[in-house]
């Protein structure tokens, strides 16, 4: 049971390469300088750009391939995705963040409610549940953000640099409760980060991208 | 404005008199009404029959012409902001042109479309044993015509502003199109959606030259507040004047409501 990625995507000039496979359980890192292709990576298995060629499989599922012409919109998909700038709905609170992809999935409202509770508490942030998104921290809009993401108890999970731009204090909070929460995750999971301390301390394998190509696994 | 110069200096001389006369031009008109106004009869020309009518038609006719036009143009421009179609350009300009159309040639316009006799008109006669001119349904028409422009600017730069980031975040968590839209894209938009409201609104209360041209001058049925002012200029201007002063106080009020989002802020 894996995430099966093999990605070819054109954006313009750019051109994306690369195949790889995460094991359940397994965290893998993306790392690579900007502009190497590690976001468009995650957005391709997520299914927010389409693949040219290649094919995309999640615990044996075809989720796109477009030679056979399949292609599992995002919202089929069951892949969690925390993004890099945490991307909180602001026109909402804390707690309607995280309740929204149990809505999605058709939850009822006061159950859906109930269990963001649940996962904001797990992340400490209980007390901030009716804060609008808007005026979160940068630390608490991440977990936030993880929250939401594990909330609808994805298959697997794709996280775009959630500890860039951080206070130190911050990132080494946000971290703790990352590991916390990746070690508690069943499914694959890619991770984008260019730090390789926190490639190190969060990630099992790391593989590096220049220019849109596999550079070295290690 | 640097180094401490007040902004009154910042101004040439030599700008100063066409500044002052633009103030002048545009400004003295609209105290004139406010001073000509009937005050002290006021209460009692707003509430003669023919006035009442035509305030309570107004009022249906516009609100019926926002909502056509947030019904059918929302869509409209959801599309122009989000979908790369061809013949986005063109949809575009034919949406705004009723902006710079004068309202009577969009009047006759939509004569020859709806008429008894028009392209759509006849079939309309014919099958359905519909007239649209000179009914409450044509001035509803007409008001729409001239002001949906409006509320599509509008709400297609509303839709534009909202990050599209946020729309595939929703989308990984689950939701489909149209929770998107519901939850994610609209609420998001609904400052600038509220503004084109508030505007088209406006502009259908005040259409004159399509509604009188297409929809014709029928008190009770046709003959909106425009069209009764025009009308009591001739017999009861003391009325023009109060009605005139009612429709200076609702644009007013349109305006300051707006104040966030008038342009180059």
């Amino acid at each position: 049971m894996t995430l099966e990625a093999d990605l070819a995507v054109h954006l313009g000039r750019f051109s994306l390469d690369v195949a790889f496979e995460v094991a359940n359980g397994e965290v893998l890192a993306l790392s690579g300088a900007n502009g190497a292709g590690k976001t468009t990576a995650l957005h391709a298995i997520a299914g927010l750009v389409p693949l040219a060629r290649g094919r995309i499989a999640l615990d044996g599922e075809v989720l796109e391939d477009p030679a056979a012409r399949i292609w599992v919109p995002p919202e089929a998909r069951g892949i969690g995705f925390v993004f890099q700038d945490g991307r909180l709905f602001p026109h909402l609170s804390a707690l309607e963040n995280v309740a929204f992809g149990l809505r999605a999935r058709g939850i009822a409202r006061a159950k859906a409610r109930g269990f963001a509770l649940e996962w904001l508490e797990r992340m400490g942030l209980a007390a901030l549940a009716g804060a609008r998104a808007s005026t979160l921290s940068g630390g608490e809009a991440r977990k936030v953000a993880l929250a939401r993401a594990l909330a609808i108890a994805p298959h697997a999970l794709l996280l775009d640099e959630p500890l860039s731009s951080l206070d130190e204090d911050a990132h080494i909070d946000v971290r703790d409760t990352l590991r916390q929460h990746l070690a508690d995750f069943a499914g694959p999971c890619v991770l984008v980060t260019h730090e390789p301390a926190d490639a190190r301390m969060l990630c099992s394998r790391e593989l590096l991208l220049v220019a849109g190509r596999s550079a070295e696994e290690s | 404005m640097t180094g401490g110069r007040s902004p009154l200096r910042a101004l040439p001389i030599a700008l100063w008199l066409p500044t002052l006369a633009a103030a002048t031009l545009l400004g003295v008109p609209l105290v004139a009404i406010v001073t000509r106004a009937p005050w002290p009869t006021l209460a009692h020309d707003l509430t003669t029959p023919e006035v009442l009518t035509a305030l309570r038609l107004s009022l249906v006719c516009s609100v019926l012409a926002t909502t056509v036009s947030v019904l059918l143009g929302l869509p409209l421009a959801w599309l122009l902001a989000r979908v790369e179609f061809a013949g986005r350009r063109l949809l575009r300009a034919l949406v705004m042109l009723p902006m710079v159309l004068p309202p009577v040639v969009g009047g006759v316009a939509l004569l020859l479309a709806f008429g008894r006799r028009g392209l759509v008109g006849a079939w309309l006669d014919r099958y359905l044993d519909i007239q649209l001119p000179f009914s409450l349904a044509g001035a509803v028409l007409a008001e729409t015509f001239v002001a949906m422009p409006f509320l599509v600017m509008a709400a297609e730069a509303g839709f534009r502003q909202v990050d599209r980031g946020l729309e595939d975040a929703a989308a990984t968590l689950g939701a489909g199109r149209m929770r998107v839209f519901a939850r994610v894209t609209l609420p998001l938009a609904m400052p600038a959606l509220a503004a084109g409201a508030a505007l088209c609104w406006a502009r259908a209360l005040g259409e004159f030259g399509a509604t009188i041209t297409f929809a014709g001058n029928l008190p009770g049925r046709t003959q909106t507040l425009p069209l009764a002012v025009y009308i009591a200029l001739e017999t009861q201007p003391e009325i023009a004047f109060a009605l005139s002063l009612v429709l200076l106080a609702v644009a007013i009020a349109v305006l300051v409501s707006l104040r966030e989002h008038w342009p180059a802020r």
